[in-house]
């Protein structure tokens, strides 16, 4: 087998419309400047997409970015990420997936995937080391993700196949690879605007080296190591995946249910992660070259499904009242069958139950009932009837129906399983995130809720934070690799581990410019010099985050995002947590002022000049 | 009443008294701080109804200990407890006593009729594990080993959780 | 090995004999009750055991007892409320439960309704909840196995929750069990094998089990003896008198063993598997009691050592080398599940039994918080008795 060292830096750009393509060439300081995966993608899209163009329109470009870990065997590295304008939001959205097509399209030789135009009619596009083929498929149209991934031949090869959702063009189509989606953002829509059912290629031609292999075994090793005595990692996640979740949101009054009107139920419990694994047979069903395992497969009524994520379960179950973990598996199958992004499923269900209950609207699903569900899930998938409202998300409907007070998402797009209500940080980091309503952002609910280490009910520090993790994770995810890495790299590196939990507390609350220096990413900035030979220091690394997140910032602004869009849904601002005993409101404007001062945005929340300078974006 | 008894108790039972007092205050915080952050624990309190009361007794006239699931979480109620879903009873003071300090374990505890049990005894049973996992975080293996069954394996933040009981857990309630 | 404390109790007489229904009239008058009420099942009557206690009550120039005949194999709840009405309206002072583990059960459930003036059965639900004597029980039972009439738990069905809830109280213990050959005779020999091995069980858990003493060894070894020597007997031929009434000696003394020392896994499993896929008890018994024996093996090796020779004759015991005595043991179980499956097709797995696969972690679940878990000498969790389920399955 033919060996690619470090990497190819060959991306491949297709533009369907003239059915040709050609190799663009990643020089050396773009690839310091942004990473990989999310990073370069953004720098790509961002020199190739022209302002205030229709997302499903020809002029949208759609880019897939494995990193420069794909491929290596690190730790939780079988990600990549696709970037995109998303038809839900109007701006820009990146989704990362743990799917095998990622694997495979590095394996074939490319760095990415630029994906331009349209084709003239529905298509399959097969990637191989010497390009691509282009085929109609006519014969696909309409059909399921699952029967498709069952007609082709999967050997030596990975997919992205988009369902009918993505085909009738429904802004929260997702795209699906394996059991894994690129979820979040209407990627299928994208896809399906542009005729494209299935995308193949064709890997395991060559064998990715790292460029330091000896230092890179040894960095894969600590890593292993760190993941392997992280309680989280190695327990929580293992054993009940992200569904480990839903006890301790429960705990903190933060699970959603009925729309975000309450913030904890005592029937939780039936769908923790915990019951999931025990009652349904629970085996891994990971992405590759993993070493957490948070996916699992189990048994419900004696058929074979992936057990849902906790988003699903707190979206498409709690925050629709449903506590039945087998109807939870059905609603999550049918979503995933038909390229659905089950988080904005969720919220758009229980906007449209509420909107019913507070007779705004006529509904047919109600709360604490599974009745209809299915059939307004297809109906959304097929745009069908009131289903062609509904796939358009829950800021439309409100716009249009009214309802504004509960429609819960941020600049478009539906908030993920988390109530900011009992975790301020989360809080800003949902107002802040570049895609909208995205849990992921800066994820500072494990530090507030689950590892006690910042108070979740102050305003104090959080903006340090959610802008520190923030640009932590942009890098992670340009590395890439799994952002569920960070439990134990960042918090099983010795300073983390070592220092005692009551100072660590008080120091990380009270003096964050103290603290977030000393928090230990290294191990990441280690593996990515390892595997490309570029040496770089933790500030540059950092900067790189910086930068990434910055321009994704950039990008949003142009397409007319500023402070005013920097808010939270009315719910989380005016109406207390009924099931806290903490009752005060999330104080988003300070948040928010420091924020923008830490990130260089000027007080319309726009990057100044002098940032976007400063970090070489222009 | 409760000065007369103290007056006619022999001196060793006072002592008694005292002790299993303040075990049963730091048994009772360090449960419920440990029902935050230990995940085994946490799973078991959440199957508990909202507002679900245990207590410890000893017979006949205390000292008394309680908890109650209040917003999801386990509270230490100290000997405010009237009355309770789940009683554990301790027969006397000198059972309750060898419970405590600890020189008997829980599961011997029920063999020997040292305790008896109030209410539902499912629950029992799901308070009995919490307190299996509990105790390696309050004492070292050669103390647990005689109170349990088999010794826990713990791989996680053993020390750091058994200096966060005693420095912050069980002090401060937390 | 001596236990450091322990406590026994047992204040059941016994009549053990042929004819021994015969004394029931007189043993009724020696306590001083008149007009007791007889709960029991349409299957007894049918055997002709109902008419012989009105006879024997007519030869005592005895007015005939109340009679109510309707005890579902599950009692509930309703039904007990229903009887307790009954024994009101027609001023009962006693009853008599003739059955098995069903009747005997539903007349404690009788017993505490009538005795404490309730209509809300449940609030005494749990240990020890009771808090005064109640009324003079007596029991036949009929089955040979559940060792209820020596026992002081009722396990009654909840039919507005939809569970079984157990309550125990000293109060439960009934005055006088009667051991009767002629009451087992018609009893079909697979039952028979199941309540069999549902004794044998009690016996063996409590031999083992963590609450184990000195006084309950003794009926513990005794009931494994006679249930070696009986049990195949009264399967294969129902209406050996001798060997039925040797069974229903093992049954009641493994039922005071039990009782005073109470048992484990195996009866964790078995109420799980009973409360969720219904499988009757002496069946659940059967299937788990070999797998029970070798997950204590290493915890247990001395005392299921030592059980070789009750279960296996001194000949077998002396035979086999002293470190291997724990491991025949369990297999001569196994050997009996094969012989009772051979006689009279006793399912010998969960599978045989009709359990569906997908039940298996409710059994698991609702097996590790049975309160008998806690006796067991060494611990199962979850994921111990999945494995188990699914070796037994
Ligand atoms: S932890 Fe989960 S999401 Fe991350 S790589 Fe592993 S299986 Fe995939
Ligand atoms: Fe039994």
């Amino acid at each position: 087998m033919n060996t690619i060292i470090g990497t190819s830096n060959k991306i491949l750009e297709i533009d369907l419309t003239t059915n040709s393509y050609e190799i663009v060439n990643i020089g050396e300081e773009d690839r310091k400047l942004y990473l990989g995966a999310k990073g370069l993608g953004l720098k790509l899209l961002y020199e190739r997409l022209s302002p205030h163009i229709d997302p499903l329109s020809p002029e949208n470009i759609i880019i897939f970015m494995p990193g420069v870990m794909m491929g290596t065997g690190a730790p939780c590295s079988n990600r990549f990420h696709a970037i995109s304008k998303s038809p839900l939001t109007g701006i820009i959205t990146t989704s990362s997936c743990g799917g095998p097509f990622g694997f495979h399209l590095k394996t074939a030789g490319w760095d990415g995937l630029i994906i331009k135009g349209k084709a003239n009619e529905l298509s399959l596009i097969e990637i191989d080391e010497n390009g691509p083929r282009f085929q109609p498929v006519p014969s696909l149209s309409q059909k399921t993700t699952s029967l498709v991934q069952n007609e082709l031949d999967l050997k030596d090869g990975g997919e992205l196949v988009i369902g009918p959702a993505g085909e009738n063009l429904v802004p929260i189509a997702n795209i699906r690879s394996g059991d894994r989606y690129l979820g979040r953002g209407g990627l299928g829509a994208v896809l399906g605007s542009k005729n494209i059912k299935v995308i193949l290629a064709r890997g395991n031609k060559f064998k990715i080296i790292p460029r330091r292999e000896k230092k890179f075994k040894a960095l894969k090793k600590k890593g292993l190591k760190y993941i392997n005595r992280n309680e989280v990692t190695s327990y929580l996640y293992r054993n009940f995946g992200t569904r480990a979740n839903v006890i301790p949101n429960n705990m903190a009054g933060i699970l959603p249910i009925n729309n975000f009107q309450l913030g904890r139920d005592q029937r939780s419990y039936l769908v923790s992660g915990e019951e999931f694994r025990d009652m349904h047979l629970a085996k891994p069903h990971t992405c590759k070259s993993c070493a957490i395992l948070c996916g699992q497969k189990g048994t419900f009524s004696n058929k074979l499904l992936p057990i849902p994520e906790y988003e699903t379960i707190a979206l498409l179950g709690t925050n629709l009242g449903i506590f039945d973990r087998h109807k939870i598996a059905k609603f999550n199958e049918l979503a995933g069958d038909l390229g659905l992004d089950t988080i904005s499923l969720g919220g758009i269900l229980a906007w449209y139950m509420e909107a019913g209950e507070k007779n705004i609207i006529n509904s047919n699903i109600r709360f604490g009932s599974s009745e209809n569900i299915e059939e307004v899930i297809l109906d959304i998938a097929n745009a069908n009837k009131m289903g062609k409202d509904l796939g358009l998300g829950v800021k439309y409907l409100s716009k249009k129906y009214g309802g504004e007070e509960f429609a819960i998402h941020v600049k478009g797009l539906e908030v993920a399983g988390y109530d900011p209500r009992g975790s301020f940080g989360q809080g800003l980091n949902y107002a802040v995130a570049n895609r909208g309503g995205c849990h992921l952002s800066a994820f500072l609910v494990a530090l507030e809720v689950y590892f006690n280490l910042l108070n979740p009910f102050t305003h104090r520090a959080k903006a340090e934070y959610v802008r520190f993790f923030e640009s932590l994770t942009a890098t992670i995810n340009s590395l890439q690799v799994c952002q569920f890495t960070m439990f134990a790299y960042v918090l099983e590196s010795p300073i983390s581990k070592y220092t005692p939990d009551v100072s660590l507390k008080m120091t990380m609350q009270n003096l964050p410019k103290l603290a977030i220096p000393l928090i230990d990413f290294g191990l990441y900035r280690d593996l990515w010099s390892s595997v490309t030979g570029i040496d770089i220091s933790k500030k540059e690394f950092l900067k790189a985050g910086d930068r990434i997140h910055v321009l994704e910032r950039y990008l949003n602004c142009r397409e007319g995002i500023d402070s005013t869009q920097d808010t939270l849904p009315k719910r989380f601002l005016e109406e207390p947590l009924k099931s806290t005993d903490k009752q005060k409101s999330i104080p988003l404007k300070k948040m928010l002022k420091q924020y923008y001062k830490l990130r260089g945005y000027d007080e319309n929340g726009k990057p100044r000049e002098d940032t976007l300078k400063k970090l070489n974006i222009i | 009443m409760g000065r007369h008894a103290t007056i006619v108790l022999p001196g060793t039972m006072v002592l008694k008294k005292i002790t299993i007092k303040t075990i049963f205050f730091i048994l009772g915080r360090a449960l419920s701080s440990a029902s935050k952050f230990e995940p085994r624990i946490r799973k078991e309190v959440a199957s508990w109804e909202e507002g679900f009361k245990i207590k410890m007794f000893v017979l006949p006239s205390g000292p008394a200990l309680g908890w109650e699931k209040q917003h999801g979480k386990l509270q230490y109620l100290g000997s405010k407890l009237d009355h309770g879903d789940l009683i554990v009873n301790f027969k006397n003071l000198t059972s309750a006593f060898l419970l405590m300090t600890p020189q008997v374990g829980l599961a011997q505890g029920f063999a020997e009729h040292r305790v008896n049990v109030v209410g539902d005894l499912n629950k029992a049973i799901s308070l009995t594990r919490c307190i299996s996992i509990l105790l390696p975080y309050l004492y070292p293996d050669f103390i647990v080993k005689r109170l349990l069954k088999e010794i826990p394996q713990i791989k996680y933040n053993r020390l750091y959780r058994m200096l966060y009981l005693y420095l912050i857990g069980i002090p401060l309630g937390i | 090995m001596i236990p450091s404390y322990y406590e026994f109790y047992c204040p059941v007489k016994i009549i053990s004999g042929h004819k021994a229904l015969d004394n029931l009239p007189y043993e009724m008058e020696q306590m001083g009750v008149k007009r007791p009420i007889v709960i029991t099942d349409k299957g007894i009557v049918l055997a002709g055991i109902i008419d012989l206690v009105k006879e024997v009550f007519k030869e005592f120039n005895m007015e005939p007892p109340i009679i109510y005949d309707e005890v579902p194999p599950d009692s509930s709840n309703k039904v007990v409320n229903e009887i307790a009405k009954i024994f009101m309206k027609n001023q009962c002072d006693s009853i008599i439960a003739i059955g098995g583990g069903s009747s005997i059960d539903t007349a404690k459930g009788v017993n505490i309704v009538v005795s404490e003036g309730t209509n809300d059965l449940m609030q005494f639900a749990g240990a020890e909840m009771l808090k005064r004597p109640l009324k003079p029980l007596v029991v036949v039972p009929t089955t040979a196995g559940t060792g209820s009439e020596v026992t002081l738990v009722a396990v009654i069905y909840n039919e507005d929750k939809g569970i079984k809830m157990a309550f125990t109280s000293y109060y439960l213990l009934p005055r006088i069990a009667i051991l009767d050959p002629r009451i087992t005779l018609s009893l079909p020999p697979h039952i028979t094998a199941a309540t069999g091995m549902d004794a044998l069980t009690h016996a063996i858990e409590s031999f083992y089990c963590i609450q184990k003493n000195p006084l309950s060894d003794g009926y513990a070894i005794s009931a494994i003896r006679l249930i070696r020597e009986h049990l195949i007997e009264a399967v294969k031929n129902g209406k050996n008198k001798q060997a039925r009434l040797a069974m229903a000696n093992a049954a009641t003394m493994a039922g005071i063993a039990f009782s005073n020392s109470m048992v484990g896994m195996v009866h964790s499993l078995g109420h799980a598997a009973g409360g969720i896929a219904h499988v009757p008890h002496g069946l659940a018994m059967s299937i788990f009691l070999p797998f029970g024996m070798e997950y204590n093996l290493e915890a247990r090796r001395q005392e299921l050592s030592e059980i070789l020779l009750y279960l296996g004759g001194e000949e077998e015991y002396v035979n086999t080398p002293k470190d291997k005595r724990a491991e025949r043991a369990i297999e001569i179980v196994v050997k009996l599940k094969e012989e009772l499956y051979e006689i009279c097709k006793l399912p010998r797995t969960l599978r045989e039994a009709g359990v569906e696969e997908e039940k298996l972690p409710e059994i698991a679940k609702a097996a590790i918080d049975d309160p008998s878990i806690i006796f067991n000498p060494k611990e199962m969790g979850f994921d111990d008795a999945m494995k188990i389920l699914k070796k037994a399955y």
